[in-house]
C-alpha cells in the first residue's frame, strides 16, 4: 500500500500463449485473480489456462470498465453512477454481436475467473438466445449433441408433439430418413 | 411437488449417458454443463423449460434439477382483458403472465375469448376474479354464471344464473364442488343477504341448487364485493371479512349455517384488510394508519381455534408473516392515497395491489416465514410495474388480475398457440 501512487501491473497469459499486461485493480475484478494476488504471486505471469486470447481480451475490457465505474463513483457524491437502466443498456451493448460459441467461452471464462457481473451478463444473453427456440435450434446454436437413445427420443416426441410438429428441422430430418 | 417426481424419474440414467458422452471434442460448447448450464436453465421461464428439456440428457437433467428448486414454482400473476376485444382489434386481446420463479414475463394467447365470447361481444359480461381465491375467474350474465379455476383457466363450467339478480356478488369456490354466490343484489326488493349455493357434479357435468342460511345481519349494508372479502378453506368453509370494520363470519357448507360473528382487527390502527386462503392457511393482509398516511402493510396467518366447537372467537390467534419494507410502502403510496388494496393469495405467496390505480404490483413470498433467517420474518418481497400500463393501455377496469399455480405440464397446450416470450417490461425486484 505504501507505493500506491505507482500503478502496479499484473501479467496474464492466455491458453494460446498471449501475454496481457493490466493494472492490478483491473485483474482484481476477477475474484480468482484477487485471491491469487493477495496470496502474492508477485512478478510472475499468471497463466489463465482455459481462456483463449480473444476471450481474455473481452474479459479484460469488462474488468477495465468495472474499475472505471467504481473509481468515478468514489469521487462524486452519487454512488450509483449508472442507473439500473443504463447498466442494462451497457450490458446489452457489451454483449452485442457475441456469437454463441464465443458466448460459451465467455461463460466458462467468467465462471473460472469468478467474475459475477460478467457471468450474469453471459447468462442473460444466453437466455435471450434460447427464448422461443425449438430443441433442434438450441442444439445447433450451442453445438449440443443429442444423446437421447432412439427410444427416449420417440417418447419425448410423443409427449411433446408440439415441439416437433412445428419444428422446421423436424421435417427436414424425417424426410431425409 | 408431483411435478418434481415426474421429472426426477427421468434422471436416473445418468450413468448410461457417460457412454455416449465421448463427444466432448465437438466444440467449446460442451463445456457448458454443471453449474453453468444450471445457471442458464434457472433463468429460463417455465415455458422455455419444455423445449430445453428435449435438447439432450444433460439439459433434461438441469431442467429436472431446476424444477426441484422450491423457488422455481411460484404462483404466476396473470393479467387478462376482462372482455373479449372487438373483432376489429384482435391484438388488444393480450394476456400477460409474470413468473416470479424466473423473474420473467410472457405473453399468453387470448385463451378466454373462445370460451366467454358470445355472439355479440359488446354485451358480454366482464370477466372477474374472486380475489381471495387466487385464480377463480367468473363471468355473470342474465342467462348463466360461467366459472373457471384450472391453472390457466382453459376449462369453464356453466351454471344457471342466480335466482336473485346480482351485480357485484361475492363468488366463491369451496372445495371443488360447491359454488357460493352471496350478496351483491341490486334490486331494492331483493334480500341483500341471500346466499345461493350450487353443488357441482362431474360425471356427467351437472349442478344442483342447495338452500342456505342468509349472511349475518351485520353485513346488511355492505353485502357486496366492494365491501367484503371472501376466502374458502379446503374443508368446506367459506370466510367473509368486512374490509373496513374487520367483522368476520364463516359459513359451513356441510350444515349450510353461519358461525357466530367475530372481529378480525390485527391492531388498533388497522383500517382496512382482506383475506385469502393458501395451502391450508387463512391469510389476512391489513393496512395500518389511514388512507392519507399509510403506516404499515402486514400479512398475518390466522390460526384455527383449538376447539372448533367453541365457535365464538374463532381465528383470534395470529402469526405475523411479513411486513412490507419501507421503500415499497413508499412506492405504494407514491402519488395517491391508498384507501384499499387487493390481495391475490395462493401457494404461500401473495400479490398485492391498489385496485384504484393498479400501477404497481407487490409480492410477498411467505413460504419460509417462521424460519426467520434474514430480515424480520423470513419472507421475501418484490415489486414490478403493471405491464399493461407500461404498454400505454390505460383503463384499469378493462383488465382482470389473477394468481395461479402453474406447472410445466399445464403449458404444453400453449405451444399450439403463438406465444411471444421476449416481452420487454420494466420492473424491479428487491
Amino acid at each position: 500500500m505504501s507505493e500506491s501512487t505507482e500503478k502496479k501491473m499484473v501479467r496474464l497469459r492466455s491458453s494460446d500463449g498471449e501475454v496481457f499486461e493490466v493494472e492490478e485493480s483491473v485483474a482484481k475484478v476477477a475474484k480468482t485473480l484477487q485471491d491469487m494476488l493477495e496470496e502474492d504471486c508477485a512478478d510472475a505471469v499468471i497463466p489463465i489456462t482455459c481462456v483463449r486470447a480473444p476471450i481474455l481480451t473481452k474479459v479484460i475490457d469488462y474488468c477495465k470498465d468495472q474499475v472505471m465505474i467504481s473509481s468515478s463513483s468514489s469521487t462524486t457524491n452519487n454512488p450509483n453512477e449508472r442507473t439500473e437502466q443504463e447498466r442494462k443498456a451497457w450490458g446489452q451493448k457489451f454483449m452485442e454481436g457475441v456469437d454463441s460459441s464465443t458466448l460459451c467461452e465467455l461463460l466458462v471464462a467468467s465462471n473460472f475467473l469468478n467474475i459475477e457481473g460478467l457471468l450474469n451478463l453471459g447468462v442473460d444473453k444466453m437466455v435471450s438466445m434460447i427464448q422461443g427456440k425449438y430443441p433442434q435450434e438450441i442444439r445447433d446454436m450451442f453445438n449440443v449433441v443429442n444423446d437421447f437413445t432412439p427410444e427416449e427420443e420417440e417418447e419425448i416426441r410423443n409427449q411433446n408433439a408440439w415441439a416437433f410438429e412445428r419444428d422446421p428441422y423436424y421435417k427436414k430430418r424425417s424426410s431425409s430418413k | 411437488m408431483e411435478e418434481g417426481a415426474v421429472w426426477k424419474e427421468e434422471e436416473e440414467e445418468e450413468t448410461a449417458g457417460v457412454a455416449v458422452a465421448g463427444v466432448e471434442s465437438s466444440g467449446a460448447t460442451d463445456d457448458l454443463h454443471g453449474d453453468l448450464l444450471e445457471a442458464v436453465i434457472s433463468r429460463l421461464s417455465l415455458f422455455e423449460l419444455l423445449p430445453a428439456s428435449c435438447v439432450s440428457r444433460s439439459w433434461r437433467r438441469a431442467v429436472a434439477l431446476s424444477l426441484d428448486t422450491p423457488s422455481r414454482l411460484k404462483p404466476w400473476l396473470i393479467v387478462r382483458p376482462s372482455r373479449p376485444p372487438p373483432a376489429s382489434r384482435p391484438s388488444a386481446a393480450i394476456s400477460l403472465a409474470y413468473d416470479p420463479g424466473s423473474d420473467s414475463w410472457m405473453r399468453l394467447p387470448s385463451l378466454l375469448s373462445a370460451v366467454i365470447a358470445p355472439s355479440s361481444s359488446s354485451s358480454s359480461p366482464p370477466l372477474r376474479c374472486s380475489q381471495g381465491m387466487g385464480n377463480l375467474l367468473y363471468a355473470l350474465s342474465p342467462s348463466r354464471l360461467s366459472l373457471s379455476w384450472d391453472p390457466l383457466n382453459l376449462a369453464w363450467r356453466h351454471v344457471g344464473p342466480p335466482q336473485v339478480w346480482r351485480t357485484d356478488p361475492l363468488v366463491a369456490l369451496v372445495g371443488t364442488h360447491y359454488v357460493v354466490v352471496a350478496g351483491g343484489a341490486c334490486d331494492f326488493e331483493d334480500d341483500p343477504l341471500a346466499v345461493e349455493v350450487y353443488r357441482l357434479d362431474d360425471h356427467p357435468p351437472a349442478y344442483r341448487r342447495l338452500p342456505c342460511e342468509p349472511m349475518p345481519l351485520a353485513f346488511k349494508n355492505s353485502a357486496s364485493r366492494a365491501w367484503l372479502s371472501v376466502a374458502a378453506s379446503d374443508d368446506h368453509r367459506m370466510f367473509v371479512l368486512a374490509k373496513h370494520s374487520g367483522t368476520f363470519a364463516s359459513l359451513d357448507l356441510d350444515t349450510m349455517t353461519w358461525a357466530p360473528l367475530s372481529t378480525l382487527n390485527p391492531g388498533p390502527s388497522t383500517f382496512f384488510s382482506v383475506i385469502g386462503f393458501s395451502d391450508g392457511r387463512l391469510i389476512q393482509v391489513g393496512l395500518d394508519g389511514d388512507a392519507a398516511n399509510l403506516q404499515a402493510l402486514r400479512i398475518w396467518e390466522l390460526l384455527l381455534p383449538l376447539d372448533p366447537e367453541s365457535g365464538t372467537n374463532s381465528y383470534c390467534e395470529r402469526n405475523l408473516l411479513g411486513e412490507m419494507p419501507r421503500g415499497m410502502l413508499e412506492r405504494l403510496t407514491y402519488s395517491d392515497e391508498v384507501s384499499s388494496i387487493e390481495a391475490l393469495v395462493s401457494g404461500d405467496f401473495a400479490y398485492i395491489y391498489d385496485p384504484s390505480a393498479a400501477r404497481d404490483f407487490f409480492f410477498c413470498d411467505f413460504s419460509s416465514s417462521g424460519a426467520a433467517d434474514d430480515g424480520k420474518c423470513g419472507c421475501s418481497w418484490g415489486c414490478f410495474q403493471n405491464p399493461v400500463l407500461a404498454q400505454g393501455i390505460n383503463p384499469i377496469d378493462k383488465f382482470v388480475f389473477s394468481s395461479s399455480k402453474v406447472t410445466i405440464h399445464d403449458l404444453r397446450p400453449l405451444w399450439n398457440h403463438e406465444i411471444s416470450t421476449s416481452l420487454p417490461v420494466p420492473h424491479s425486484t428487491s
